[in-house]
């Protein structure tokens, strides 16, 4: 057993996830940013083993988790991985979904969630709130900062 | 003296040439294509309506992609250049979204917002004279690029009213803003 203490590789030491965090691990779709990092529980530091064995970009470890899901994952718990795993591709194509038809076309929100619903061939009302929430994560993690004036790279073209 | 004759002859020649509108469509519609071959981009051609469609990344981590066409409009006699910013958006914000279009339209130099309320759709376009890149070829480039750049403000500004549901007054406010970073920013590099 390796008894060594690395900086947290998910906050980088500060024992909070930011935006930049996000980005970094390339989780707009999954978290927010927090007061309190759930890779290293705010401390700041991990153990290497736990560093060795999770990935910082875990997207299951995060502050609101069931601690009896969260044991049965760390036992491997086949069912907890298959249900993340299924999770994982739903977020996927969720968030994919709304940047390609809502961002990119600009297509309303109403009209979105119609196909969306049609598609996964389930009642609007049933996906309403994970919508909703997807749309508010896409508009902090993705679309805020690159509205804004500092970010925009004038010289940027694709000729 | 026969040869000044021929001299006159080929600039008439070359006159009725450049009067006619078709000539420079063929051309023009010919060093598009040729323009876009030489890109490596992805795109599409409508050889029979005389446009190509395409997608460019509108941001730098390639998440925001917009529809760009190119066209050649014989009756206008103008190359055309749009891209699609809404391609059906709410209803209710038809009127918001006709403010920020005339504000637009109002300070544009060159560029056009068109809004289609049957539709709901949002369009912006530049259009130059075909007779331009019938005569200097990199035309094509320079009216691409200056559509590109244009269009990323527009885009900027309609995402804030459409997806962040702000007020077109402060939406042109900080636009005005924005132009005038780029323009000192410009300034500063040159």
């Amino acid at each position: 057993m390796n008894n060594k203490i690395i900086d947290c590789p998910r906050c980088l030491g500060k024992g909070f996830v930011n935006k930049e965090d996000i980005k970094r691990l390339k989780r707009e779709f999954f978290w927010i940013e927090g007061p309190h990092c759930a890779f290293c529980d705010g401390k700041k530091h991990v153990k290497y083993d736990f560093a060795n064995r999770f990935n910082a970009d875990d997207w299951y470890i995060t502050s609101d988790l069931d601690k009896g899901k969260f044991q049965r994952y760390l036992n491997d718990d086949e069912e907890i991985l298959n249900e993340i795993r299924h999770t994982e591709q739903y977020v996927y194509y969720f968030g994919n979904y709304i940047m390609e038809h809502h961002v990119s076309r600009g297509l309303s929100k109403e009209k979105v969630i119609a196909s969306l619903a049609r598609e996964l061939e389930i009642e609007i009302a049933d996906i309403r709130e994970d919508f909703d929430g997807m749309i508010e994560q896409i508009k902090t993690n993705i679309l805020n900062e690159k509205l804004s004036v500092k970010d925009i790279d004038i010289n940027n073209s694709p000729f | 003296m026969i040869k000044k004759y021929k001299e006159i002859n080929e600039d008439i020649k070359k006159y009725r040439k450049l009067r006619n509108v078709h000539n420079r469509v063929s051309t023009v519609w010919l060093s598009l294509k040729r323009y876009y071959e030489q890109s490596g981009c992805n795109y599409g051609t409508y050889e029979s309506m005389k446009f190509i469609e395409t997608t460019y990344a509108i941001n730098e981590k390639h998440q925001i992609y917009k529809k760009f066409q190119y066209h050649i409009d014989e009756k206008a006699d103008l190359l055309k250049s749009l891209v699609w910013i809404s391609e059906g958006f709410d209803s209710d914000k038809v009127k918001n979204i006709l403010i920020l279009s005339s504000h637009l339209n109002t300070l544009m130099n060159g560029g056009l917002v068109r809004v289609d309320p049957k539709n709901c759709t949002i369009s912006m376009e530049m259009g130059t004279s075909l007779l331009v890149p019938y005569l200097y070829e990199d035309e094509i480039h320079t009216l691409c690029v200056k559509h590109f750049n244009l269009s990323k403000d527009i885009v900027w500004a309609f995402n804030r009213l459409l997806i962040f549901d702000e007020d077109p007054v402060f939406i042109i406010v900080d636009l005005m803003k924005k132009v005038d970073k780029q323009q000192n920013k410009t300034q500063k590099q040159n």
